[in-house]
């Protein structure tokens, strides 16, 4: 994938046939994350901290509704991806692209943890470990894709 | 205190990028607290009220980065 153009409203990237195909399979894995990985304080001892929780997880779990809509409108749009002679052209917002990092990074850190959290790299993947392993790399690389073409050169 | 904790899994140029998003800081200032994190297991990234630090933390929690607020002792 390769950003070809960018301004302050649009980034357009080239993608080949596969990668197109790549993303796309990547994406219907969201969401990957469980959502009770995310308590709000380790301590704990914070005021009406039971109630606090509650709300964290109905905003995380709506946030996730939302994303889940916005992501299927995505993948339905004829006019995201353009065939071009040599690929594809998708073509984002600032605002998609922003949302697509939290999307990709919850496939990302969701797949690390059906890993069991591993801290180090694993050494043999299996046909269990295998696609989440898979998973967690590609959605890293189109990450740092992305992140690379908001961040422009430096 | 809302804190970001280290994992093995967040990349240090996504976490940069978060923390420059969600507060509005300058990359300097982001990559600083983006070290802090790798390399000392945690960061204070603020200290604010129980609302406020809840907001920071729900908008970290978005990006899939483990964060949490503590009491100030």
């Amino acid at each position: 994938m390769n950003l070809i153009r960018s301004t302050k409203d649009q980034f357009q990237f080239r993608l080949g046939g596969r990668e197109k195909r790549l993303l796309l399979d990547l994406l219907k894995l969201y969401p990957c994350l469980p959502v009770a990985r995310q308590p709000l304080s380790k301590s704990g001892g914070l005021p009406d901290q039971e109630t606090a929780q509650g709300l964290l997880d109905e905003a995380l779990a709506e946030q996730r509704q939302e994303n889940r809509r916005q992501l299927q409108a995505l993948l339905a749009d004829p006019g995201r991806f353009q065939e071009q002679e040599t690929g594809w052209r998708l073509s984002l917002s600032p605002a998609d692209l922003e949302w697509l990092l939290q999307i990709l990074n919850d496939i990302r850190v969701g797949s690390w943890v059906r890993l069991g959290s591993p801290e180090e790299r694993l050494a043999q993947l299996d046909e269990k470990t295998a696609p989440h392993y898979w998973a967690m790399e590609m959605s890293g690389r189109f990450q740092m894709q992305f992140l690379e073409a908001m961040q422009g050169p430096n | 205190m809302v804190i970001c904790w280290n994992d093995p899994v967040n990349y240090m140029d996504y976490v940069t990028h978060v923390f420059q998003v969600v507060f509005g800081w300058a990359r300097r200032k982001a990559e600083f607290h983006m070290r802090q994190v790798h390399e000392q297991g945690k960061s204070v990234l603020a200290r604010e009220s129980m609302e406020k630090a809840e907001h920071y933390v729900h908008q970290l929690q978005k990006y899939s980065l483990h964060a949490t607020m503590e009491r100030d002792e």
